[in-house]
């Protein structure tokens, strides 16, 4: 069907037309093919900070002092600032709009870190229903970890991080939990460094941390009176109260090298799993004998990362201690297990190369990027099995791949998925808009400026460009050799996002788009 | 006749030329074992070379139905001494398990494994062996004297702790 | 799901069942279970039974053997103290029965052997099976030099069929029934052995003295015997049940032999140590054997030939020393008579019986 792009006309529309049941919010949506962030106020006058991002219910803006010790939260005002006035088409914006405070107001500033310590950037993490924030700060990572007892080796170790549990509102901290002499990945981006990717996740009011060094996934609960409550570890055991229940039984200390817990549940899968599923007595013999044979790689392998699926199964990554090391993923193969914490078992075990994983990935995408039971901004992430166009994308991707196999690696790399790291914005749904996702995308990332500017084309027909994103002043004049960094900040619901540059040994430049 | 390389402190076991000749001997000894344990495996056992070192294999012993043990998967480590299989294998639980035979490091205390050791034993005796003390531990020769106690005194209750320790630790 | 595959981790490296495959493929599919050695697993080498009854290669006995204290047989653990010899009428039988695996054993055995610079003693058909046991065995054992192996002597028993004359009892030269092996490595029926005189029990053939103690049939070739003649096994059985039912002598002698098995059975070690032991204390020469009697380790004095060159040397216990044994050392050295020996005490270990019987 065929329908005008017009507002007035679309407006009539609605009143006469009745959307299919549980459409209506997708169908309200195809406003903002008329609502754009079409204004761009260039290089606005704002205090030199790190700006990180929206919440996702768009009440507030996260932001963090260049020093990284001091919390700064705002709330947007665009609609007072466009509306007010009486006739915003002949009011000259020019002055108000090249302050930042035009925009956002300021709620408070709030001290996170100490001295030695500072606040990791890419760690932010919102709890809705409370309006909780989760930061994380930490002293500097030390290469040559002191050998503590239980920590596993080759991992680099950090003195302090501590977690801190925030009210947004008005920035009072409820809670903290620290943890000592520990690495938990903190850093945004697959691929790069140690763990690929961020460490923690959050699950309604779970949080899942994993520490590496010590291979522990600790479960924390976010109680409605802002307490870090640990509701179970995982890893040397698997029950809460594994440790206590030896303890009372062994009058002596255990000198053993007992499996760990999980790799006990782990590897008892494997086994089970070969020796049910082969009724015949060679094929098993031979099976078995090639699991023994990797039995010690089995056992070498480590817990890199973690997700929840639902409120009891946690999705874990494991790989070789290198192979979070190193950047080519190909000759460390990785692992994915699908545990759950209840029964405390292994249900599934898959290598990263693992079609049937996959498939099931292509299928389910949401159940693999889901952060609560009942999200309202997950369903507006365009994902292959919610949108159209997204998995021609992926199809488009698997069709330029070399071989399936490394397809199916390449994809399987972005689990666990990193919590909270895709823009809800109505700007990157795909049944809207067309853009070229290696300039821009819904995920977090800092990518390399260009000077031409990011289109975003009308994705029905007529198929007109509706507004540009374009990172760099349009006069131009800055050097263009020096490679810049932009990063790109939009609101959940507003036609606002915030285009940020960096220039190495240069301020930072925060453009501002809106809809005029 | 006497061998060249005696010493007194090696104690019982002075036996002439085992450094010499073990290396091919014992690997033809633990090749052949393991082709027959392959062809002709004891029940609800397992067990296999660590990587291309045949010296050191993992076993696996699923607990005995009726046994307080039942549906643990327990992991063993074998390793062989160079003069295998003239010295005992020395076998070590990778899995927790509640034993009057096993102590809290994983050891195994199995006389087969140490002075009733016998060079015509073969690594599928030995994992018979220690299967059948999960039925039937020996708490006579413990190396864990308070589960041994347990055992004869209160049999339901060491039952009641063995199938815990299972649960929680060998699944 | 999990893989059952278990996919390997590096694709470098992948397990090679295949190699071990291999060697189950061309490894002798069917070897005769009676002559599978508990030891090594292979086909018995060189064949050496213990009093017990129980055999294994001559390797695998050497190397199971206790240097300090009584060695126990691997399968029934009835504690022993003299290294028998090679038993030369299984040597040829199972040449004879296995040629190919049996030279492949040879082989195999020669490498090690080289290696270690140490050799078994060398066994040739030239003297036919009969002679052996009729003629002086010093001869036979000693010509062969150490590294030329009969070759020749191998390839003409290739294939050959066992026949009776092969398994016959030196004493009745009939075919043995109930075949009991000697220290010495001779073979007799559990019968005739019965018959001989009382006192200590001696080789007919060799003249050498079975150690006190007792001896075993060697049931895996007595099944062998009884699977490959049976009929003549048959008569044999008959035969000797009804001597056993007529003559007296047979039935006092036969008893004798049986009485001795469960006081084995139960003798533990601290028994057989106090056997062995009859003073308060004993000098145990650790790791040092006797070359005529296999006396191992040697109790008492210890003799050492001071010219023969070998690496392993040559050693007399008393008793072999007084009684002036000639023959050649147990892993082929060449000890002449005219050697000369000295005491040799570098060895020893001075052993109290109360610290022993424990």
């Amino acid at each position: 069907m065929f329908r005008s792009n017009n507002v007035a006309a679309r407006i009539f529309e609605r009143q006469i037309v009745t959307p299919r049941p549980g459409t209506s919010v997708n169908y309200v949506r195809q406003f903002y093919e008329n609502l754009v962030p079409n204004y761009t106020v260039y290089d606005v006058d704002c205090p030199d900070q790190s700006f990180r991002k929206f919440t996702d219910d768009g009440q507030y803006l996260i932001s963090f002092s260049r020093n990284q010790q001091e919390l700064i939260v705002y709330r947007p005002i665009w609609f007072s600032f466009s509306y007010k006035e009486e006739n915003c088409d002949s009011v000259d914006l020019h002055q108000k709009t090249k302050r930042i405070d035009s925009f956002f107001t300021q709620l408070y500033s709030i001290p996170l870190a100490s001295s030695n310590e500072v606040i990791s950037k890419d760690f932010f993490l919102y709890v809705e229903s409370r309006q909780f924030g989760i930061f994380a700060t930490s002293t500097a990572q030390s290469q040559e970890a002191s050998a503590t007892e239980g920590a596993i080796h080759g991992v680099p170790s950090i003195e302090k991080i501590t977690f801190h549990l925030v009210r947004l509102e008005d920035g009072d901290i409820l809670d903290v939990k620290v943890f000592c002499n520990d690495f938990i990945n903190l850093v945004h981006g697959m691929g790069h460094g140690i763990g690929h990717g961020m460490g923690v996740f959050l699950y309604d009011d779970l949080l899942c941390i994993m520490s590496l060094r010590y291979q522990t996934i600790h479960i924390i609960q976010i109680r409605d009176s802002g307490n870090l409550a640990l509701v179970r570890i995982i890893g040397s055991f698997c029950r809460e109260d594994d440790e206590l229940y030896l303890n009372s039984h062994t009058h002596v200390t255990e000198r053993g090298h007992f499996l760990s817990g999980i790799k006990q549940r782990l590897l008892s899968f494997i086994f089970r799993k070969t020796w049910n599923d082969e009724v015949d007595h060679i094929l098993r013999v031979h099976h078995l004998k090639k699991f023994y044979f990797h039995f010690q790689d089995y056992i070498d392998l480590i817990m890199w990362k973690a997700q929840f699926l639902d409120r009891h199964h946690l999705l874990i990554k494991f790989g070789s201690v290198d192979g979070g090391v190193s950047r080519s993923t190909d000759h460390h193969p990785s692992f994915f297990a699908v545990y759950n914490m209840e029964s405390t078992e292994i249900i599934a075990f898959y290598q990263n190369s693992a079609e049937e994983l996959y498939c099931l990935f292509e299928h389910f995408y949401d159940h693999f990027h889901v952060t609560s039971r009942n999200s309202l901004h997950l369903r507006f992430i365009s994902s292959p099995c919610n949108n159209i166009h997204a998995l021609d994308q992926l199809l488009g991707i698997r069709i330029k791949a070399c071989t399936s196999a490394q397809f199916v690696k390449k994809m399987l790399g972005t689990l666990p998925y990193t919590c909270q790291s895709q823009s809800p914005s109505p700007y990157f749904d795909l049944s809207l808009f067309r853009y070229d996702d290696k300039l821009i995308s819904s995920m977090e990332r800092h990518r390399q400026s260009t000077e031409s500017p990011i289109k975003f084309i009308l994705r029905r027909q007529p198929n007109v460009l509706k507004f540009k994103i374009k990172p760099g002043p349009e006069a131009g004049g800055s050097d263009v050799r020096s490679k810049r960094i932009s990063s790109f900040i939009f609101h959940p619901i507003l036609p606002l996002a915030l285009s940020i540059q960096q220039t190495y040994m240069q301020p930072t430049v925060v453009n501002i788009h809106f809809r005029r | 006749m006497s061998s060249s390389s005696t010493s007194f402190a090696s104690g019982g076991g002075v036996r002439p030329w085992t450094s010499a000749t073990s290396v091919s001997f014992s690997g033809k000894r633990i090749q052949k074992e393991m082709l027959d344990f392959n062809a002709n495996p004891p029940a609800d056992c397992s067990a296999g070379p660590k990587g291309d070192d045949l010296y050191h294999w993992v076993s696996t012993i699923i607990g005995p139905p009726g046994s307080p043990y039942e549906d643990g998967i327990f992991f063993l480590t074998i390793t062989f001494p160079g003069d295998y299989p003239f010295k005992p294998p020395k076998v070590v639980f990778m899995t927790r398990i509640y034993h009057c035979n096993i102590d809290a490091a994983g050891n195994v205390s199995l006389d087969i494994l140490k002075d009733g050791w016998s060079p015509a034993m073969t690594i599928s005796k030995v994992i018979l062996a220690i299967r059948a003390v999960f039925t039937d531990p020996d708490p006579y020769k413990p190396v864990v004297p308070n589960i041994a106690r347990l055992y004869l005194t209160d049999r339901a209750k060491h039952d009641e702790i063995a199938a815990e320790w299972t649960m929680r630790f060998a699944r | 799901m999990a893989d059952k595959e278990t996919p390997p981790l590096d694709p470098a490296i992948s397990p090679s069942p295949a190699a071990a495959e291999m060697g189950e493929a061309d490894s002798e599919p069917s070897i005769h279970p009676s002559f599978q050695c508990c030891i090594c697993l292979d086909l018995l080498y060189k064949p050496v039974v213990l009093a017990c009854g129980h055999m294994s290669c001559f390797w695998c006995v050497h190397k199971a053997m206790h240097g300090l204290q009584a060695s126990q047989c691997p399968i029934c653990r009835n504690p022993y103290y003299h290294f028998p010899s090679i038993c030369q009428l299984l040597h040829f039988l199972l040449l004879k029965i296995e040629p190919l695996a049996y030279k492949k054993r040879e082989v195999e055995t020669l490498e090690e052997e080289k290696h270690l610079d140490c050799f078994s003693p060398q066994l040739s058909e030239h003297v036919s099976f009969e002679r052996v046991h009729l003629e002086d065995v010093k001869q036979s054992s000693r010509s062969p030099k150490s590294n030329d192996l009969p070759e020749t002597v191998f390839k003409s028993a290739t294939g050959k069929q066992v026949s009776e004359d092969d398994v016959i009892c030196p004493i009745c030269k009939k075919l043995l029934f109930q075949p009991v092996v000697l220290n010495c490595g001779h073979v007799y029926c559990d019968s005739c052995l019965s018959g001989l005189v009382d006192g200590p029990l001696k080789c007919e053939v060799c003249h050498s003295l079975h150690p006190k103690g007792f001896r075993n049939v060697c049931l895996d070739l007595d099944h062998f015997l009884e699977e490959q003649f049976p009929i003549d096994y048959m008569t044999r059985r008959d035969s000797v049940q009804l001597k056993k039912a007529q003559g007296p002598k047979g039935e006092a002698s036969s008893s004798v032999s049986q009485a001795e098995e469960p006081k084995v059975g139960k003798s533990g070690k601290s028994k057989y140590n106090e056997f062995f032991f009859d003073g308060d204390s004993a000098n145990v020469h650790v790791g040092v054997g006797c070359d005529s009697c296999g006396m191992y380790p040697i109790i008492g004095n210890r003799y050492r030939c001071k010219d023969c060159k070998e690496k392993i040397g040559y050693d007399l216990c008393e008793t072999c020393y007084s009684s002036s044994s000639e023959l050649a050392g147990r892993f082929n050295q060449q000890h002449r008579p005219d050697h000369t020996f000295e005491l040799d005490d570098s060895q020893m270990l001075e052993i109290h019986k109360s610290r022993t019987v424990r």
